[in-house]
């Protein structure tokens, strides 16, 4: 039995070294000492996961659980956590426990952590439920913090929130996956993306080999990592990238679904592949009665539309997706449409490896038009021109550009399929703090609050974050600069004198409690330092709400009980 | 095949409520002699030994040993739907039910879906006391209350003649002294030398709960686990462990 002190050695020596390479070659050692048993777990530990993405279990605990546990385990107080946190909760976990300084709690009996014995406590810890479940909970947690050593509780409190910041995504994983176990790699992965499983694939490379990896298909109620896209700024870009075989699709402003029909049973997946077909009832009866196949795979995106076939905004779409369905009144006023735009399996034959052009006319055939997402085929960059001004007039989001001989790729963002996103005009935004980076950025400040003039006030209220858009040379004169002007100083964020102004592009701006503003921006990248605008040239509040009501020229707008948001 | 009878739904209730402060599953064994249960809590930190002899139900019948593993959220729901004059029936038949009768005005049935037992049955801790007394339940009740009022942890001190609850928090300190001799709280002292431990509150004011008998003996050592004694059900008795929490120095 492998204790779970080596993995947390493994990860703490992964972190250390920022070669991919070298990250693959250690976990992909460690992987070829363990049990068979230990395999799929320690997979999923070292890419910082308890559980694969398509598993349904969840652990249902937060940070304040976690500190709970803790505080069962060894005495601090809020200040002695305060003091030991700087960004990274395992980091804090381990210096506390590290302390000499706190009372602690000991156990009747104690045993090393192990593998296995983690994996069980992080399932048992899934299992509990109803009244006491929050009990428990804490229990089993301190349980395993009582019998850990302080780098262990690091990991394990990292592992337990899904913040490892050791790099090792879950791609680096398949590639350690398949050089501990001698499989090809581009065929590991395949596995992967059609099992959204790295347990699986882990244990499958392991037990196997290539020819267990073969065997892993895109299956029947079994959730595929979709096919991602690509950002282009521009359709040109777009255009340049793919060539002259190009096909395009409106982008729709809603979520992403993959249905999965097997003879009666109806599945909807999110993109994250959790199961969502209960809070879209309307959508599992609109499959039900237009699409005639005894097993089908689609991929598509459910957006809502009002009576007269405007789309809402994306943010009303989330307010149905993933939740119960509350009233029936709600549902008359913001009824979920499914569209799709590509199909993976259709009657026990599998489809993903044919050219797009092909899968697309096979969906032609299967649906009628109003299920199917409007695509220009074969365009050119005039056409497409025009195409990408009627998506904006039809309230969507934009066009998605795809190689029309291109296979559907599961799970990948590669150079087959591109989106172009319309914009609004752009803001001119004050910074008034920002925060410490991660991973690569973690020497500078990256993360800006942004925000807009109030002109009654005459204070800035904030209206979203972003750390996109600047270079690296960039990221370290921002940081110097704001370090000049900084007014308060924390563990993570520094607040600054609102001086500089940065031009700002937004995909949407919504309505949210979250700020005080009442306004935050989706999708905000930096385009531009403006050296040459001071504080007093920044966009205003009174402006963004004005741009926040012309969004509506082309798009539904929603008029129900406005506290939700 | 297993069949009991209980004439007192209170005593059924007082061993549920007791078994309820720590588990949230319990794990009985049934065979001629009665029902033991020993377990351990999720976090490991305390542990209880339940023991009730046939004696203590008017009809016991057990042809074979078995495990007995029920949620006790589900038995704790069930018993406070009990009158207190029901008389209680328990049987586990071949379908694997445990089935619980309530005879009263009514004869209500309810039948639980049995979970499956844990691979291994926890061990008792080996363990030897340097201190042990025999006090009043109502004192320790109230000195275990005393002392959260303050503190979130409670230390146990026991000499010769005396035993001191104290606890100290952000807000102060707080301290209960029992002294032996006649009319005393504290019916029985044995402690050779002087012992402290440290217990954590929160266990301690769980485990009080349930003491539903007048006395109860107390064991611990310097920074070792505390051991409480009590009776339950006429004839049977309850132990709970409790780990220490020991201070670094």
């Amino acid at each position: 039995m492998t204790k779970f002190q080596e993995v947390a050695e493994t990860l703490e020596s992964i972190a250390g070294v920022s070669s991919r390479i070298e990250k693959i070659s250690q976990a992909s050692v460690f992987l070829k000492k363990l049990q068979d048993s230990e395999i799929g777990p320690a997979a999923l530990f070292l890419s910082g996961k308890a559980f694969s993405e398509r598993d349904s279990r969840s652990l249902n605990a937060s940070w304040s659980t976690l500190l709970d546990a803790l505080q069962t385990v060894v005495q601090f107080t809020p200040e002695d956590m305060e003091k030991a946190y700087s960004g990274d909760a395992g980091q804090a976990v381990q210096r506390i426990l590290s302390s000499d300084k706190y009372p602690r709690q000991s156990s009747l009996f104690s045993e090393d952590l192990t593998i296995g014995r983690v994996g069980s406590a992080l399932d048992a810890i899934s299992q509990a439920e109803g009244a006491g479940s929050k009990r428990e909970r804490e229990a089993i947690l301190s349980a395993l913090f009582r019998d850990a050593s302080p780098l262990e509780a690091r990991y394990l409190t990292a592992i337990i929130l899904g913040d490892l910041r050791t790099g090792m995504s879950e791609g680096l994983m398949i590639d350690a996956i398949a050089r501990a176990f001698e499989t090809d790699s581009s065929l590991t992965r395949k596995a992967w993306h059609y099992s959204g499983d790295l347990q699986t694939v882990a244990e499958t490379a392991a037990s196997h080999g290539e020819t267990g990896l073969q065997s892993i298909k895109v299956e029947l109620l079994r959730p595929v990592r979709p096919m991602l896209a690509t950002s282009a700024d521009s359709l040109q870009d777009a255009f340049g990238e793919i060539g002259e075989k190009a096909a395009l699709e409106l982008k729709l402003d809603g979520a992403r679904i993959q249905v999965h029909k097997h003879d009666e049973e109806i599945r909807i997946y999110s993109r994250r592949l959790s199961d969502v077909t209960d809070s879209m009832p309307e959508v599992d009866e609109r499959i039900r009665a237009n699409v005639i196949a005894s097993s089908v795979i689609l991929d598509g995106e459910v957006i809502a539309l009002d009576k007269e076939g405007t789309p809402f905004p994306f943010q009303v779409v989330m307010r149905r997706y993933g939740s119960k369905l509350e009233t029936q009144e709600e549902l008359k006023e913001i009824r979920l449409r499914p569209f799709f735009f590509d199909i993976l399996h259709l009657d026990g034959r599998e489809l993903v490896e044919l050219p797009y052009t092909e899968r697309r006319s096979i969906l032609e055939n299967l649906l009628s038009a109003e299920l199917l997402v409007e695509t220009l085929q074969s365009a050119n960059l005039g056409a497409a021109t025009k195409f990408f001004e009627r998506s904006q007039r039809l309230g969507h989001e934009g066009v998605m550009v795809k190689r029309a001989d291109s296979e559907y790729v599961p799970g990948t963002r590669g150079k087959n399929w591109f989106k172009v996103k319309h914009t609004l005009e752009p803001l001119d935004l004050v910074i008034t703090a920002a925060e410490w980076g991660h991973g690569r950025r973690h020497n500078w400040l990256s993360d800006y609050h942004l925000a807009v003039l109030n002109k009654e006030t005459g204070g800035f209220e904030m209206v979203g974050k972003t750390f996109k858009g600047l270079t690296d040379q960039e990221f370290e004169e921002m940081t110097k600069r704001l370090q000049e002007i900084e007014t308060e100083s924390g563990a993570r964020i520094v607040r600054v004198k609102p001086e500089i102004v940065v031009e700002v592009l937004a995909s949407e701006i919504q309505k949210s409690p979250k700020y005080r503003s009442g306004m935050a921006l989706r999708f905000a990248r930096i385009t531009a330092i403006r050296y040459d605008k001071g504080p007093d040239d920044a966009t205003t509040l009174k402006e963004l709400e004005k741009l926040y009501e012309d969004q509506f020229k082309f798009k539904a707008k929603y008029q129900g009980t406005q506290k939700k948001f | 095949m297993f069949h009991a009878t209980l004439d007192s739904s209170k005593t059924w209730k007082q061993i549920v409520d007791a078994l309820a402060t720590l588990l949230t599953e319990v794990n009985f064994v049934v065979n001629k002699n009665g029902i033991t249960l020993t377990q351990l809590d999720s976090s490991k930190v305390a542990m209880i030994d339940l023991t009730l002899p046939a004696g203590v139900f008017q009809e016991f019948n057990c042809d074979e040993e078995m495990q007995l593993c029920l949620g006790v959220d589900e038995l704790t729901k069930i018993s406070r739907r009990m009158a207190a004059d029901d008389r209680l029936e328990f049987d586990v038949g071949d379908d694997k039910r445990f089935e619980i009768k309530m005879i009263g005005q009514a004869e209500r049935v309810f039948r639980l879906q049995m979970l499956t037992p844990p691979d291994n049955q926890a061990k008792r801790p080996d363990l030897k006391f340097m201190a042990k007394l025999e006090m009043n339940s109502d004192a320790l009740k109230q000195a275990v209350k005393d002392i959260g009022v303050i503190s979130n942890h409670i230390k146990v001190t026991a000499d010769k003649k005396s035993v001191i609850f104290a606890g100290e928090g952000d807000t102060g300190e707080a301290e209960v002294q029992l002294t032996t001799g006649e009319d005393s709280v504290i019916y029985d002292l044995d402690s050779k030398e002087k012992s402290t431990a440290m217990y954590a509150l929160n266990y301690l004011s769980e485990i009080v709960k349930a003491v539903a008998a007048d006395t109860v003996i107390i064991q611990f050592s310097d920074d070792k686990p505390m051991r409480l004694d009590f009776g339950i059900a006429e004839a049977g008795s309850i132990s709970f462990v409790l780990a220490p929490r020991i201070e670094r120095r």
